[in-house]
């Protein structure tokens, strides 16, 4: 893949999930602060299951090399 | 950015899923808010309107005064309906607008039913209307209505509305950037395969995909791999194989040329020089015939045109044919050629014609190889197999060149004078024949010490007493 449909791909799914967080926080209230709130949630809930992907991928690959 | 085709099918059968998800999505969360929010409405308006009844049935004469408070508070309109049906505002309060109360359901009320509906003002504004008749015998107000605009609702569903689209949208965009980087990811080997078989197209047979998957799509590239690798291969070994045969086929004919120029130009000096060269043209037109006929046949044999007249062969009698041919070869080169049969040789299927001629090349190879000593040709009956041996005491064969010689056009000799002679295509027509008959060939070779070949038949199980020679 080019850089340019890495940076294509990513800029989609960052406004997707602008988008669905906008909503998420949307209804009542409007502050700026808490939407930031909202986004830090949702970005530690998916960057936890990625970290552990991506450490058990590790740990695969590095003990299928010994 | 480039779109390619495989990708935009894939990426495109997946959005279409991902849009049908959506909306149905979209549309079940819209009718569960509606439904929620009329069910809370219509709840908390019977609970108004079981009060008010409650209130104007006590019959106390600042019952309205409390109703119209209680009305302002939770913000409704209450409306009286008196015997004769006609519909009263409560004392104290301007016109409301009365277009809202069906006749139909005030004839309803009237008859002491409970009655509840939806309706909406010429602006589009809707509204929760409930009836109920109050118990006060022989009174003069026996209903009442409650109206309760649904503005609130309304607005509360539409902006609900407009943040489900956004958050649809934020899902279409989370998705489609997911899947380019999906598609792209899968197709990425597809593509690689195409642009490799585009290549092989071309002619270009020695690039290799680079797959490390394990999956079909591992598995199909390591195919492809294979094939560029067997093309590659048959590509070269044409090539050698052309080579070889126009040198092969250049020498002889060269000598020819020479030799006959030099007998038609009258340069000989004696008879004697002119007899060796008339045998050297002999010889050479005979190798040259022997390279054709054995051309011909290998080709033959690998266009699988050539049919074996199979039968039941007596390889003690054809050992005894061969080597009765090869005798004099062998006497001119004082050699002593020996024969060691066993009496119970079971018969074997195989063609007589080329049987034989397995035998004498191996004869004749063992004789040109082999200076002094002995050829000794060996028929053993074993368990389970017939085996044919011819063994020398040549010149022997290298260990590192035994994988090769039965090759074409492979020889031990590498040199362009070619001491022994041959075409280099006898073990390689050997090879083949006994492969056809069922059989196999061994070699085991000592440098300097001699070389043995062995054909190995296997007992067919249809072998009755009829098929035993003795």
């Amino acid at each position: 893949m080019k850089k340019i449909d890495w940076f294509f791909s990513l800029f989609l799914i960052i406004i997707g999930l602008t988008c669905l967080l906008f909503s998420a926080n949307a209804f009542g209230h409007e502050s700026l602060l808490s939407f930031g709130r909202t986004f830090f949630k949702a970005c530690m809930w998916v960057a936890c299951p990625v970290i552990l992907f991506v450490s058990l991928s590790l740990w695969f690959h590095y003990r299928n090399k010994r | 950015m480039t779109i390619n085709r495989i990708g935009l099918k894939l990426g495109a059968a997946i959005m279409v899923l991902m849009i049908m998800i959506l909306v149905s999505l979209g549309l079940a969360v819209d009718q569960l808010f509606t439904s929620f929010y009329e069910t809370q409405m219509r709840e908390d308006s019977q609970e108004i309107a079981t009060h008010f009844t409650t209130m104007a049935e006590s019959g106390d004469t600042s019952s309205q005064l409390m109703i119209r408070t209680f009305a302002e508070f939770s913000d409704v309109k209450v409306f009286w309906v008196n015997v004769d049906g006609k519909i009263l505002t409560l004392s104290g309060e301007r016109q409301q607008n009365l277009s809202l109360i069906r006749a139909r359901e005030t004839r309803r009320i009237l008859a002491g039913h409970p009655v509840e509906f939806q309706t909406s003002d010429a602006h589009g504004n809707r509204f929760y209307v409930i009836g109920k008749p109050i118990k006060m015998g022989k009174s003069t107000r026996p209903a009442i209505y409650i109206v309760a605009s649904m503005k609130k609702i309304d607005d509360s569903l539409q902006r609900l509305r407009n943040l489900l689209m956004l958050s649809g949208l934020g899902a279409f965009l989370l998705a489609l950037g997911m899947i380019l980087i999906m598609s792209k990811l899968l197709s990425i080997p597809l593509l690689q395969m195409q642009k490799m078989t585009e290549k092989m197209a071309k002619g270009n047979w020695d690039a290799r995909l680079q797959i490390r998957s394990r999956d079909e799509i591992g598995m199909l590239g390591d195919s492809i791999n294979d094939l560029a690798a067997s093309l590659q291969r048959y590509r070269d070994t044409r090539r050698a194989f052309f080579s070889t045969i126009s040198h092969e086929l250049r020498t002889p004919v060269t000598y020819l040329q020479g030799y006959a120029k030099v007998l038609k130009d009258g340069l000989v000096d004696s008879d004697k020089e002119k007899k060796q060269y008339l045998s050297i043209i002999y010889q050479e037109s005979v190798r040259l015939e022997h390279l054709i006929s054995d051309l011909f046949d290998l080709s033959k044999m690998e266009e699988g045109q050539l049919k074996l007249s199979m039968e039941w062969l007596d390889l003690k009698e054809i050992v005894q044919t061969a080597v009765q041919k090869v005798k004099l070869k062998a006497e001119n080169k004082r050699l002593s050629l020996q024969t060691d049969l066993h009496d119970s040789i079971p018969l074997i299927r195989g063609d007589h014609k080329r049987m034989e001629q397995v035998l004498l090349n191996l004869l004749e190879n063992a004789i040109q190889y082999t200076e002094k000593g002995n050829v000794v040709v060996q028929l053993v009956k074993q368990k389970e197999a017939t085996v044919l041996s011819v063994s020398d005491t040549g010149i022997g064969i290298p260990e590192d060149e035994l994988p090769y010689i039965f090759e074409r056009f492979y020889r031990v000799e590498k040199s362009r004078a070619r001491e022994y002679g041959g075409t280099g295509l006898g073990l390689s027509i050997v090879k083949k024949y006994v492969d056809m008959q069922g059989g196999t060939v061994q070699v085991d070779s000592e440098m300097g010490k001699g070389t043995t070949f062995r054909l190995i038949f296997s007992h067919e199980t249809k072998q009755g007493k009829d098929g035993m020679k003795s």
